[in-house]
């Protein structure tokens, strides 16, 4: 008896794994709020290639995605990127101020409970997601770093090269 | 039964091991640069560095390069 309580004991102390959100899966259902408050669906989204991006201000390799974001946003916008920041900051106000530093011309929306973390299984901050326009998740990736810029842009324009749904 | 009990307290204990870590998402406090193990203060370390290798007769015994030996 004393070897299977401990056996279970053991169980507990190992927390189990989430279920990571792999490229080829479909991009979950979330509704959240916009800057102006308006909610927004992710799903209305479909037929664009997506690039989701979360996001907080107190994570600094934001601070050098969000100017590339703005770069990518006016480059292939026109083409049918759409660029979507969510904010997992608890603080609305300091994603705000964050904002002014770094201004994005792009789709924010604000999840200050940060119920998307476990839904999308996020491995780091920032972590962003590639999504095609029939909506199934690309490629992620976990951080911002130098040579992300060309991976990312490379797999933006592959996802937008492929025929509509 | 003192056995069964007893194990049934360690099972109760190692489970409150099972603590969720922190989520990347959770770190706005942990990502301060107050968290930082030298405090983040350049000023502070180098203070405390200078009085540290003063008073233990180490200077140039931190970290690398200037070794001491004169050949660099």
């Amino acid at each position: 008896m004393p070897v299977r309580v401990l056996l279970l004991a053991l169980l507990l102390v190992v927390p189990p794994p989430g279920a990571a959100l792999d490229p080829g899966s479909p991009l979950p259902a979330v509704t959240l709020p916009g800057r102006d408050g308006e909610p927004v669906a992710l799903g209305a989204l479909r037929g664009k290639v997506l690039l989701v991006d979360f996001w907080a201000s107190w994570c600094a390799p934001c601070r050098e995605s969000f100017p590339w974001f703005a770069q990518l946003h006016e480059e292939l916008a026109s083409r049918g990127l759409q660029v979507v920041a969510i904010s997992l900051d608890q603080d609305r106000a300091e994603a705000e101020r964050f904002l002014t530093t770094f201004p994005a011309p792009f789709t924010l929306l604000f999840d200050p409970d940060a119920k998307t973390g476990p839904l999308f299984a996020l491995p780091a901050m920032p972590t962003s997601f590639v999504v095609g326009r029939d909506g199934m998740v690309r490629t992620r990736h976990a951080g911002f770093r130098e040579r992300d810029r060309a991976t990312l842009r490379a797999e933006i324009e592959a996802a937008l090269a492929e025929p509509a749904p | 039964m003192t056995r069964a009990l007893a194990t049934l307290a360690i099972a109760i204990v190692l489970a409150g091991c099972a603590a969720q870590p922190v989520q990347p998402w959770e770190k706005r406090l942990l990502a301060q640069r107050a968290m930082r193990m030298d405090g983040g203060n350049a000023l502070e370390r180098d203070f405390a560095r200078q009085v540290e290798t003063s008073r233990e007769a180490a200077r140039g015994g931190e970290g690398v390069g200037g070794g001491g030996c004169g050949c660099n």
